[in-house]
Formats: C-alpha cells, sequence, structure tokens
C-alpha cells in the first residue's frame, strides 16, 4: 500500500462529494450504532467484573421449599458464611447486608445514600481499596464510615472530606441518628456491578441496633448476601453440599414440624446453590423481596438480540458501501485496465483498492465515534443504565478494529472485479460493463438489505403495539387518581406515626382518601402466601393481599359477588372477613362465585409469631386486579384485613380529590412532621405497573431507532438499485420510447425492477420476523390484537419507502430524451 | 524484432463465433513506423492488442524480440511488457485521479523504479514534449492535444522499445491531429518503432509501411514509396 493510493482515494471523494458523504456517513452511521450497541453489551457482559478473580467468586442463593413455588433469592442465612469460610477449597468468604437506608442530613435537606453494611472481609473479597483514609478502621469503628468519591461531591462538593463527620440517620425512629466521621474515600464502583454503594460501613456502626448487630455478626438466619470465592479447581457441588449441610442442621431447619417435615419428603426445608458473581446481571430466576437491594437487571437474550442487531446494521451499511464501490469500480474499469497496461499486478490492484476501502473507513470509523458520542446521553437514557464511561479507550480500539476489518472486507469484492477488467477490451472504445453475475450478486445484497428492514420493521412496530397494550391494559381500577407512596423501612400502616400521617392526610382537601396495602398493585416485593383450605378438602397456597377497609373503595373496585371490604363494616383489626378472586373460590372448589359466599376457611397463619389456623369466612369475590404483569398468568388471589393479618402493610396509596399533583404536594407536606429521617418516594399508580414494561417500551424505542436506520439503509439500497438500472437500459429504454412506449409503461419498467427486490425481501424478511414475534409474544399471556398486523404493515411502508427511493430514477426514465441518450451510447 | 505466423483470433458470444483474426502472418522489424489501416471490424485494434500482449492469439506464434509468446500466462505477459511495450490510444486514457506528471509517473512507478528517478524522468519527457508547465494540472484542465501529449509521455518515460498507437488523433481535431503525428514521427527517428492504427489515409501515409486489414486479414501492405 502506498501513500499513492491514499492520496487517489482521498482525490475519488474529493472528486464527488455526494458520493463520498452517501458512504462515510451511510458506514459511519452503522458503525456508530454498532460501536453503541456492542460496547453496551460488553457494559452488560462486564458486570462486576472488578471483582479481582471474579471467575471464582459466588454468590450463595437459597430458595424456600415449604412453600409452594417459591423463587430462588440472592440472599441466604449469614449463618452459612462460618461454614463457607471453612469449607474445603474456599479461599475467602464474606458478605454484605443492605437491611436499612441510610439517609444524611446536608444543608437541612435529607438525601438517601445507598448504603451497605460491609461484613468481615468483604473489603479484601472486593479488592476494596481506599483512595484516602483507612478502610479498615472505617469499617470496623463504631462512629466511622467509608464513602464513595462521587458521593462526597454530590454531598459536599468536593472529594476532599476525609475527617468530616456527617448525621446520619436511620428508618422512622428519630432516635436512630449519630454522627459518623469518613474515615475513608473510596472509588467509585464501576456503573456495571450487582454490588453498588455509595457508603460502606461496619457491622460495629453505633446506628444498627444491637440487636441487628448480634444477627448480623452471630449465627443467624437473617438473609444476607453471602459471596464465596473458590480456589481454582475447587469443585462447586462439594462446597454446595458443605452449605447446605451447615443450613440443614442449623435450629431453625431443625425446628419445622412434623406434617411439614412429612410434606418435605426427602427435601431440605430450604435449597442452597452458588451462583457465579460473573452472572449475576443476567440471573433472572432470582427473586425480589422486601431486604432487596435495587440492582440492574438483564436479559441476555435481549442483550444478544442487540449484539445481531448490531451486526446486521454494519452488514447493511458495508453492503451498501460495497453496492456503491463496486458500481464506481465498474465505472473505473477503464482506468483499471490503463493501471494494469502499465504493469500493475493483481496484488497491487488489490492494495490500492484496500487503500482507498481503508480511508473511506477510517473517515467512517471517525464518525460513527463521534456520532456514537453524541448520542451517548440519549442512548443511556433509553437503556436506562449509566453508561458515561462506556466509550472507553478499549472500546475506541474495538471500534478501529472493526473500521480496519470492515475497510478490507469491503475491498474484496470491487478488488476481484478490477482483477477481471480485460484492458483489450477496455480500452480499444468498448463501453463499461459488468458481468452478469455482478448484477446479480448486487441485487441479492440489496434483496437483504429490504429483508432486513422488513423483518426489523416487523418485529419493532409489533413490540411497540404490545408494550404499548401492556401499558394500557386495564389493571382492574381506574389509576387516574391514585398515587402509592412507601411507609420508611420497617414501619407499619399500625404504628402509630403512620397512623398520625394517615390521619393528617385525610383531614387535607386535596386528598379524598386513604388505603393500605402490602404491595402497590404492579409490584410483588411484599410477598405473603399461605395454606388455605376448606373443610374435608386438600390445602391450596394462595397469595394474600393484606389491605385496608377502605383498600377497594378508594380503588373504586366492584365485587363480582357479594360483597368486598367496607369500612362502614369491617373492623381493621378483624381476621375473620376473606375476600378472593374467582380463580382463588374456583381452585378451593367453588364451582361458581355466589357459592362460595359465606363459607369458612381454613387460614394458616402466624399470631404472635407462632403459626396457628384461624377460621376466616368468605365475604364477597372480587374482581380481576392485576397485581403481576401480563407475562404472569393471574393468580389465585386472597385479600384480608391489614390490621388482622401476619402480612406486612407497609404502602399507602392516596387518593386525590383534585389531580394527582396537588394531592402528591399535600403528601410531600406532611410527610416530615411525622417521618424526618426519611426520604418521601410518591408515584402515580400507573407508573408502578407500567414500570413492568418499561425495558419493552425502551427496547421497541431502541428498535424503532435500529429501524429506521436499517430502513434509509434499504432505502438507499433501493435507490441505487433503480439508478443502475436505469443507467443500465438507458439505451433500451430510448429504443422504446422511439418506437412510442408510453412513459407509464416505462415507469412499470422500472418499478419491475424494484418490485422484484421488494418481493423476495417479504419473502425472506416476513417468516423470519413472524418467527421473531411470536417468540417475544409467547412471553405474555396476553397479545395485543394488532401485533401480529406488523407483518403486513411493515412490508407496506417498505414498499412505500422503495417507490419513494425508486421514484426519482422512475421520473429520469420517463422523461428521458431517445436522441441524447441514443447518441451519448 | 515482432514476427505473427499464421495468428488467429477469435470471438465468441453466445453461440456466434467471430473471427477477428484470421492467419496473419507480419514482420515488423525494430525502428519501423507500421500503420495499420482498415474499416471498421476488421480487426485493427484486436491486431493491435495482440502485439501489446493486452490479449493472447488463439492460434499461431507470436515472436517478440525472439521469444515466442504465444501460450504465455498473462502475469508473464505483464512481466514483458512492462518496460518493453509502450501504448496510447484515441481517448488518452488518462487517470483523472492524478495530476499530469503522477500519470506519467504512474508507468514508472509499476516498474519499481526509485521516487527520485521517476520524478526527474517524468519531468524530462514533459519538456520534451512541450507540456511542463501543465505538469500539476489534471488531466481534464488541459485541451485534447495536451492530453494526447501527456498519453504520449507516459507511453514514452519507460523508454519502449515498441509503442503501440490505438487511432491517436480520433479524438483530436486537425490541428492538434498534426500535432501529435509530427511528434510520433520525431520519436520514431530517434528509434522508437511504432505502430499505428489510423483511419487516415493522409496520417497513415506518414508510416514508412501500412498494413491494410479487411475481415481480419491483411489485404495489402505498401511501403511509403510501392504497394506490395
Amino acid at each position: 500500500m502506498k501513500l499513492q493510493d491514499f492520496r487517489v482515494g482521498l482525490r475519488i471523494l474529493a472528486k464527488d462529494p455526494v458520493y463520498s458523504l452517501v458512504s462515510i456517513l451511510g458506514l459511519g452511521v452503522g458503525l456508530g450504532v454498532c460501536l453503541l450497541l456492542l460496547s453496551y453489551a460488553r457494559y452488560c457482559w462486564q458486570y462486576n467484573s472488578h471483582v479481582p478473580d471474579v471467575d471464582n467468586v459466588y454468590i450463595v442463593k437459597q430458595r424456600d421449599n415449604l412453600e409452594l413455588g417459591a423463587p430462588w433469592y440472592d440472599q441466604a442465612p449469614l449463618l452459612l458464611l462460618t461454614a463457607a469460610k471453612t469449607a474445603p477449597g474456599v479461599s475467602n468468604a464474606s458478605g454484605y447486608v443492605g437491611w436499612f437506608p441510610l439517609t444524611v442530613e446536608v444543608d437541612g435537606q435529607l438525601r438517601k445514600l445507598g448504603s451497605l453494611t460491609a461484613l468481615p472481609g468483604f473489603a479484601e473479597l472486593m479488592g476494596l481499596q481506599a483512595i484516602a483514609g483507612d478502610l479498615n478502621e472505617a469499617l470496623s469503628r463504631p462512629d466511622t464510615i467509608a464513602i464513595t468519591e462521587s458521593t462526597a461531591i454530590r454531598l459536599f462538593g468536593t472529594s476532599d472530606v476525609l475527617g468530616k463527620t456527617m448525621l446520619l440517620r436511620l428508618s422512622a425512629v428519630d432516635e436512630n441518628r449519630s454522627t459518623a466521621r469518613i474515615a475513608a474515600i473510596l472509588a467509585n464502583p464501576p456503573h456495571n456491578t450487582t454490588i453498588p454503594f455509595e457508603t460502606l460501613s461496619g457491622p460495629h456502626l453505633a446506628l444498627v441496633p444491637q440487636e441487628m448487630r448480634d444477627e448480623l455478626l452471630g449465627q443467624s438466619q437473617w438473609p444476607g448476601y453471602l459471596l464465596v470465592r473458590l480456589q481454582p479447581g475447587a469443585s462447586l457441588a462439594a462446597v454446595e453440599a458443605v452449605l447446605q449441610q451447615a443450613f440443614d442442621q442449623s435450629p431453625h431447619a431443625q425446628s419445622i414440624a412434623p406434617e411439614q417435615k412429612e410434606r418435605l419428603g426427602n427435601r431440605s426445608i430450604s435449597d442452597i446453590k452458588l451462583s457465579p458473581l460473573r452472572d449475576a446481571y443476567f440471573d433472572n430466576e432470582v427473586a425480589t423481596n422486601f431486604l432487596s437491594l435495587p440492582v440492574d437487571r438483564g436479559d441476555s437474550t435481549v442483550v444478544a438480540g442487540l449484539v445481531a442487531i448490531a451486526v446486521l446494521i454494519l452488514a447493511l451499511a458495508a453492503v451498501n458501501y460495497i453496492n456503491l464501490t463496486t458500481i464506481r469500480v465498474v465505472r473505473r474499469q477503464r482506468e483499471v485496465a490503463m493501471r494494469k497496461v502499465l504493469g500493475a499486478s493483481n496484488k497491487r490492484l488489490a492494495l490500492q483498492f484496500s487503500a482507498e476501502s481503508l480511508l473511506v473507513s477510517m473517515l467512517a470509523t471517525a464518525t460513527g465515534f463521534v456520532l456514537a458520542w453524541i448520542c451517548l446521553p440519549v442512548f443511556a437514557e433509553l437503556m436506562n443504565r449509566n453508561l458515561g464511561s462506556m466509550l472507553s479507550v478499549a472500546n475506541l480500539g474495538t471500534a478501529l478494529g472493526l473500521g480496519l476489518i470492515l475497510g478490507l472486507t469491503t475491498a474484496l469484492y470491487p478488488a476481484w472485479i478490477a482483477f477481471g477488467v480485460r484492458p483489450s477490451l477496455m480500452l480499444m472504445g468498448r463501453p463499461d460493463t459488468e458481468t452478469l453475475r455482478s448484477k446479480r450478486l448486487r441485487q441479492v445484497l440489496s434483496v437483504l438489505q429490504v429483508s432486513a428492514a422488513i423483518g426489523l420493521a416487523s418485529f419493532t412496530l409489533a413490540i411497540s403495539w404490545q408494550a404499548r397494550f401492556a401499558t394500557n391494559a386495564s389493571p382492574g381500577f381506574d389509576p387516574s387518581s391514585l398515587a402509592v407512596f412507601d411507609l420508611p423501612k420497617g414501619v407499619s400502616a399500625r404504628d402509630e406515626k403512620a397512623r398520625g400521617l394517615m390521619a393528617a392526610l385525610s383531614q387535607r382537601p386535596e386528598v379524598a382518601g386513604i388505603a393500605v396495602s402490602n404491595d402497590p398493585v404492579g409490584r410483588s416485593q411484599e410477598l405473603w402466601s399461605t395454606e388455605i383450605q376448606r373443610e374435608g378438602r386438600e390445602a391450596v397456597t394462595i397469595d394474600v393481599k393484606s389491605v385496608s377497609a377502605s383498600f377497594f373503595e378508594e380503588y373504586g373496585i366492584r365485587p363480582t359477588a357479594g360483597r368486598l371490604f367496607d369500612p362502614a363494616i369491617d373492623k381493621e383489626a378483624d381476621a375473620a372477613p376473606i375476600v378472593l378472586n374467582a380463580l382463588a373460590a374456583r381452585q378451593l372448589g367453588f364451582s361458581s362465585p355466589e357459592e362460595a359466599l359465606d363459607q369458612p376457611l381454613l387460614f394458616k397463619t402466624v399470631v404472635e409469631e407462632e403459626p396457628v389456623v384461624i377460621t376466616k369466612r368468605i365475604v364477597g369475590i372480587a374482581p380481576e386486579v392485576r397485581f403481576y404483569s401480563l407475562r404472569e398468568k393471574p393468580g389465585a388471589v386472597a385479600y384480608e384485613l391489614s390490621g388482622s393479618g401476619a402480612g406486612w402493610d407497609g404502602t399507602l396509596t392516596i387518593r386525590a380529590r383534585g389531580s394527582i399533583a396537588d394531592a402528591e404536594r399535600a403528601a410531600r407536606e406532611v410527610w416530615p412532621q411525622y417521618f424526618p429521617n426519611s426520604v418521601l418516594e410518591i408515584k402515580p399508580a400507573r407508573e408502578i405497573y407500567a414500570a413492568n414494561y418499561a425495558d419493552d417500551a425502551r427496547l421497541a424505542k431502541l428498535l424503532g431507532l435500529s429501524t429506521a436506520i436499517t430502513m434509509v439503509i434499504a432505502a438507499f439500497g433501493v435507490y441505487v438499485l433503480a439508478a443502475d438500472a436505469v443507467q443500465r437500459r438507458t439505451k433500451e429504454i430510448a429504443l422504446r420510447k422511439l418506437f412510442g412506449t408510453r412513459r407509464r409503461q416505462i415507469a412499470k419498467l422500472v418499478a419491475k425492477e424494484i418490485g422484484a427486490v421488494i418481493l423476495w425481501s417479504v419473502v425472506i424478511g416476513l417468516p423470519l420476523a413472524a418467527l421473531a414475534i411470536t417468540r417475544y409474544l409467547a412471553a405474555y399471556t396476553e397479545w395485543s390484537p394488532l401485533a401480529l398486523w406488523a407483518l403486513a404493515l411493515a412490508p407496506l411502508a417498505a414498499l412505500a419507502i422503495a417507490a419513494l427511493a425508486g421514484a426519482r430514477q422512475a421520473w429520469i426514465a420517463m422523461t428521458l430524451k431517445p436522441a441524447v441518450a441514443l447518441l451519448r451510447n | 524484432m515482432i514476427k505473427l505466423l499464421n495468428t488467429t483470433k477469435k470471438f465468441t458470444g453466445g453461440e456466434v463465433v467471430t473471427t477477428a483474426l484470421n492467419n496473419i502472418n507480419l514482420q515488423i522489424e525494430a525502428g519501423e513506423y507500421v500503420a495499420v489501416t482498415g474499416p471498421s471490424g476488421c480487426g485493427k485494434s484486436t491486431l493491435l492488442s495482440i502485439l501489446g500482449m493486452l490479449d493472447v492469439p488463439d492460434g499461431g506464434e507470436y515472436w517478440f524480440e525472439g521469444k515466442n509468446v504465444a501460450g504465455w500466462s498473462e502475469a508473464k505477459l505483464s512481466e514483458l511488457r512492462r518496460g518493453r511495450i509502450g501504448f496510447i490510444f484515441q481517448s488518452f486514457n488518462l487517470i483523472e485521479e492524478l495530476s499530469v506528471d503522477e500519470n506519467v509517473e504512474l508507468a514508472l512507478e509499476y516498474s519499481d523504479v526509485p521516487a527520485k528517478e521517476r520524478r526527474e524522468r517524468a519531468a524530462h519527457m514533459l519538456d520534451k514534449l512541450g507540456i511542463a508547465h501543465r505538469a500539476k494540472h489534471r488531466p481534464s484542465q488541459l485541451s485534447g492535444g495536451q492530453q494526447q501529449r501527456v498519453a504520449i509521455a507516459r507511453a514514452l518515460v519507460y523508454k519502449p522499445a515498441v509503442l503501440l498507437a490505438d487511432e491517436p488523433t480520433g479524438n483530436l481535431d486537425t490541428a492538434h491531429g498534426e500535432e501529435v503525428m509530427r511528434i510520433l514521427q520525431q520519436i520514431n527517428e530517434e528509434g522508437t518503432t511504432i505502430v499505428m492504427v489510423t483511419h487516415s489515409p493522409t496520417h497513415a501515409a506518414r508510416a514508412s509501411r501500412t498494413v491494410g486489414l479487411l475481415d481480419g486479414a491483411i489485404a495489402e501492405v505498401a511501403t511509403a514509396t510501392a504497394a506490395i
């Protein structure tokens, strides 16, 4: 490759700015999108990779076998830590707990902190080192704390905060406040971690109540996040067996009732297993509970899909570039022939075309990188991740490598055409020609472009419609005037302060009513299920919702049969009444909702920490309320009064008299009087269940953008194809015109060329799209009635775009002057 | 220097076979100036392609400087052609992306001549052909006559033994055509063998010998003084 080759490449680009712009921008957009998507995939795949020797680090998971169909949790009893530390093959074990939301007051404003309590050995296992100060001291003293650099800046405007004291507050109790000195500054954990924190403290922190400290440091059942590092080559199964045995021998496991033991058979009360920390981000079998830390979870299929889209877009952009270059090389055949006459070998020609192609691909890489950089904030918002550091030097290197490979690859075909140029034909006055095979290949490439666009457009439309359908699906009540918030961690609606808050809120004119529940509709964090039984029949495990007597009234839910809870009739502490949904009634063996009314049920619950069976009476049947997303089948649900049962009741719903915003403002004004140590997080009820489909909506937007790019590339491919067809058939068109062919027929001629491409694209693209759509929809229990119409609409859109792209060339063909065309040819 | 013995060339287009050259026997001595004439489609350009080793004959022999090159591979022919045969064409075939001097240097670049020497030789040749002042221009900025002079400079820069010219004045007006013919004459007088395809009897008359082709065969051969 010689400098001269690059110089010629530059002159070619400068000679035809439109062509150059299209080539570089087309390839640049493809590379930019590809860079963003691949970098994102890399970001996802590298979750927790900052942990030293992460491939040997495992998280201990637990599943309760007493409850039918119970999920896995990534928390396990802390008592397992001692067993883990001494298990053969384990080099290191520690853990952390995120049991309390710490708040700090800065400039009179309460700020919530993402705080973790680090168990002994956590810093070592995580490879944490202080940038300043002493981390060991920060985690071992009752009055010290470690803080990350960015949190220091967020709170104090500087990272130079070593030795500064903070007034820390804990939960809702006024007494739970103490000062802590910042004894260590830590580097910010990377954004792609499932162990995020802003502050770290040890279990000896004065703010931690003594009984909790005992739990954290003793052989307790309290669940925490346990991490185990195995020695290279150690047996995972052996360590799991040791942990399982430790659990089975714990007092808790030994103390289960004989009937429970009988029911479990050979199974343990809980299963224990180890999962790689590296895979934690994609671990979707893990459920959340009230102790779960809010961490990112991703879907490996979605990430793999994004990688496929990235490669597809890049391939389409490359095809586009190859198409353009091929046409150009066909027109440069004389030059190639002349170079051959002057002694250029095939190797020399290949190097020349590689240089020209590399020049374009490198310019495109630079363009792509700039585009990716510009689009990164929008992309980060779409993906709902902090991707600020995503365009790293390593990713820039990847982009350059990608551009290099692309440049060399896209040079292959044009170089191949150049090899076939015969100087004797080219230079002796014969017109430039292209072989039939070359033409066919370009048509095939165009078909691939358009079929990809059609396939992607169909899939995107289906996802968008489904996401919209799911978000707008009726939750079983009208959420438009409801706002929801949680009481501070550990505070029940039965507590005095909570009751005070509710009383104060009910006095506000902006608030029309208040209801209590264990979870907002659409979120399942405080799951509580129990065995319910009709006399003489099999027990059924049913989800129980603890709600206040006012719940159904405030949510505007009407009974299917009988009555629902009614504040005028029911007392909050009355354990007797129970409301079922129709499915629960059916599962309990009632043939109709009416048959279930007034029937007694044996209800297993906990009273003063002792399991008991009480009798409840069915007062009514409630309609279906969407506590779960459309991805889950509706389940059996029983409602009990929140003041009477074992279920948690920490969620309040307020019904606005006017606008939700006014009601929210009222709540914000009242809140600090009762919970000055906690930050109120209030949301419209609609947002809670819409959050279940937020990822789908974001994915649909991302796919929408990808589809738009693919469509533009495909449209350009069609344009180039049409332009080439018209130019190739100029003589034929001129002759047809001479013989009296009408404009409409000429237009038909061009349409036929494009139509064939669209037809083949539909044949290839639609079955693939149908497959993808049905696989995507299979995850849902209800489908949007529009979802499959995407398969019809996308080809129509492609046809319209193709028609638009081909219109100019059709017009050129229609208005061609035969005399001029024939003289030129 | 050049000898064709029973040289034949056929082209196949679908089921139709066209005989472009039919048993051509022709000998050209070093320093000769041969004009090839004949009507369109008689095989003039095909003959020139074979003489220039841009194409290979289907039958017969082609002797170039004592070697029978018939049946040689394209790479081997390219090797032999490089530096020995120069070409000029009716449509100049200059590369638009290269400046005048770069076009001329290109011929030497493929022969791996060092850059400095390339520049010197190209400058000398352009000077000799009177277009040194246009060295940094692009071909499209020159007149037709100037472009053909650049093409001649490019063909001559590696001092070929033979210069093959295919209708070198075909795209030029009379004045520029005459100018090119004068240059060719001068080149021939300096010792370069020239084979020129032309339609113009006037231009053909400047050659020392005229070969007339008809339907792929030599119809007549005439020297500058008498027809044979």
